[in-house]
């Protein structure tokens, strides 16, 4: 391991889409490091490359050039399935639509990851069930995804991104399909979650949710333009996360 | 392994009726293949079973035609007596019939009449009553007849009362000496049961008329020998023909193989039938298959999101495939094998009059085979498709 604090170690990352002739450079050469137990937020209006950075950063697709170190480990040349395997063992993924499977309960929901991983289903199901019980749906396990709020869906979903405890936690848009009441609940989750030492990269476009993370990364055109605190809250927060 | 199983027996469980529709198709399809398989063997069983009505210890002989037929290839009484007196033969006889009118008392009836030799195993039935045509009415060309129940009926006289009266076939009389038994219901009727038996040399002067003979049963003593005598005969009526007409001779073992035949062709038949009810189950499942994964193309992508890997993905698609095939199958041949049994024993026995045993280790071999080239043929693509979804896209899909 090359750098043993950090969590996530870009260097000179770029992504260039090719369809025929036309070339799109989404990423143009972004470097920075986030050490382990920091909450990130990564800003910046669409087509600024947020979310390739996101992809790559999910291991869920390839930088065309520069190097990439995943918890110490360098993921730039890895096959589809030994990034599968580091999603597997690494990863945690949060959607904004909260993406359960439908005709599955919570505990199963929760457990799909350790299915993948080959652990054994009493094992699994506790596991499960003992997330369930840290995001405070312990009562919930046998609930569909139907018979839950959107807030609960959006707690199975954490539930399932933690049970492989991974090095990072990344949420794109995590309160996007949210109340404002929800919303909160679910940064609150984050933040104690965060606070109990789990790295957390979240991708937003709303400054209030990114003013909960300690740190921002904002994106412009393909590359990475300021890096620091989040701006302070404009508004009180319950007025601000309202959505429109 | 179990663990992609529950899952995939999850998916299928969770739309059951897309499953059973796509079920339905594989069903009726394999159902319909193992009944008629089944059933064919049956059939072929039961044909068999009642090809007993050609004797096994005759032969048939008569002109080659291949050729054309020539009326001076046909031969005579003479010649039957120079075949009855050939080693292993018992009787020679003429081999034919004539549509008669019969009338016993005031009731007429259109019957066939004809020549009997007095070895009982020229007789179809057995006699109910009464007495066979004997060696004396042969010789002294004696008028007598036995007939056949049905003959009896139709005249609409009792079997008992019968024997001992005349009866009238077309120009002549002939006096019934016995009833043979009625033959086992539904049998099948074939041309020749002729109705009333006389002895042939009766049938040579009263009905040939000195008309030559075209076709001979030749009972034999020693059927193992059947072939060399079936020989001895066609050279020996080759001969007396100056070597001009050939002759051949038809025994049981002929019309098993032209039976083999048919039934050759219709496994073939039954053959194709199946393979194209293959396809079309088949192409129902890939169709389902293909279906259920575009409409999970998320689920597949947080699937895939989540860390598994390809061939995690392909084995879960695939096994829904092969669910559904094993399902299909299995419920196809069960219910093929109830059908089967049903026709078998319900309306098979009426033709036949046997039970054929239905043979149905056959057929679970059959459906198995399907159930896996179905899953081969039809689970492989879309399963592949699946496994090859680009996470990113798929995670995108609304």
């Amino acid at each position: 391991m090359n750098n043993s604090r950090n969590a996530i170690d870009v260097r000179n990352v770029t992504k260039v889409y090719r369809s025929g002739s036309l070339e799109v450079e989404a990423l143009r050469g972004v470097t920075f490091t986030i050490e382990r137990g920091e909450y990130v937020a990564i800003m910046g209006p669409s087509g600024s490359g947020k979310s390739t950075l996101m992809n790559v950063l999910g291991c869920l697709d390839r930088a065309t050039t520069g190097t990439y170190l995943l918890d110490g480990i360098d993921v730039s040349g890895l096959d589809d399935n030994a990034l599968a395997q580091i999603r597997l063992k690494k990863l945690g993924f949060i959607f904004q639509g909260f993406n359960l499977l439908a005709r599955t309960d919570a505990i199963k929901n929760v457990a799909l990851p350790l299915f993948y991983a080959g652990v054994p289903p009493r094992e699994r199901t506790q596991a499960a069930i003992k997330q369930l019980e840290a995001v405070g749906l312990g009562d919930r396990g046998k609930h569909k995804p139907s018979e839950l709020s959107g807030g609960q869906q959006q707690r199975v979903a954490i539930a399932r991104a933690l049970v492989n405890d991974p090095a990072v936690l990344l949420a794109d848009e995590p309160t996007g399909n949210l109340d404002s009441k929800t919303s909160v609940e679910i940064l609150a989750l984050f933040e104690r979650l965060n606070a109990e030492g789990r790295t957390i990269i979240m991708v937003t476009h709303d400054e209030n949710v990114a003013s909960h993370a300690k740190r921002v990364l904002r994106m412009l055109d393909g590359l990475l333009v300021s890096d620091g605190p989040p701006a302070p809250l404009r508004h009180t927060e319950g007025d601000s996360l309202i959505k429109s | 392994m179990t663990n992609y199983l529950q899952e995939a027996l999850g998916a299928l469980f969770s739309n059951r009726l897309r499953t059973v529709l796509a079920l339905l198709g594989l069903v009726i399809g394999v159902a319909a293949v193992v009944a008629i398989q089944v059933l064919g063997q049956a059939t072929s069983g039961a044909l068999s079973g009642s090809l007993r009505f050609m004797s096994q210890d005759t032969f048939i002989v008569l002109p080659d035609t291949q050729k054309g037929f020539d009326p001076k290839s046909m031969f005579t009484l003479a010649d039957l007596a120079a075949i009855n007196r050939m080693p292993n033969v018992v009787e020679a006889i003429p081999y034919t019939q004539l549509p008669v009118t019969a009338r016993f008392g005031a009731q007429t009836a259109k019957l066939n009449v004809a020549p009997v030799g007095d070895d009982p195993r020229f007789l179809a039935q057995p006699l109910e009553t009464g007495r066979p045509v004997t060696q004396g009415d042969v010789a002294a060309r004696t008028p007598v007849c036995v007939i056949s129940a049905n003959a009896a009926e139709k005249l609409q006289a009792d079997a008992a009362a019968i024997v001992g009266h005349a009866l009238r076939a077309g120009d002549n009389h002939c006096t019934v000496v016995g009833v043979m038994r009625k033959a086992p219901t539904g049998a099948i009727n074939f041309d020749f049961s002729p109705d009333i038996l006389v002895p042939y040399t009766v049938f040579a002067r009263e009905h040939m008329r000195g008309n030559k003979i075209f076709e001979a049963q030749v009972l034999v003593d020693d059927t193992s020998s059947m072939t060399q005598t079936e020989r001895t005969v066609n050279d020996y009526l080759a001969g007396a023909s100056n070597g001009k007409f050939k002759y051949r001779a038809l025994d049981s073992h002929f019309f098993a193989s032209i039976l083999d035949k048919l039934f050759a062709i219709v496994s073939l038949v039954v053959g194709a039938i199946g393979a194209i009810s293959l396809v079309v189950a088949g192409i129902g499942i890939m169709n389902i298959l293909l279906v259920s994964i575009v409409e999970r193309t998320r689920e597949i992508g947080v699937r895939k999101a989540i860390g598994a890997r390809k061939g995690q993905i392909l084995l879960q698609f695939f096994l829904e495939a092969a669910a559904l095939a094993v399902f299909g199958c299995s419920f196809g041949a069960v219910f093929g094998l109830l059908a089967g049994w049903y026709v078998n024993s319900h309306y098979l026995i009426k033709i036949s009059g046997v039970i054929v045993p239905l043979q149905w280790e056959q057929s679970v071999i059959l459906a198995s085979v399907f159930a896996a080239v179905i899953t081969l043929a039809f689970g492989t693509y879309p399963a592949l498709r699946a496994a090859r979804l680009d996470p990113i896209e798929a995670l995108r899909y609304e």
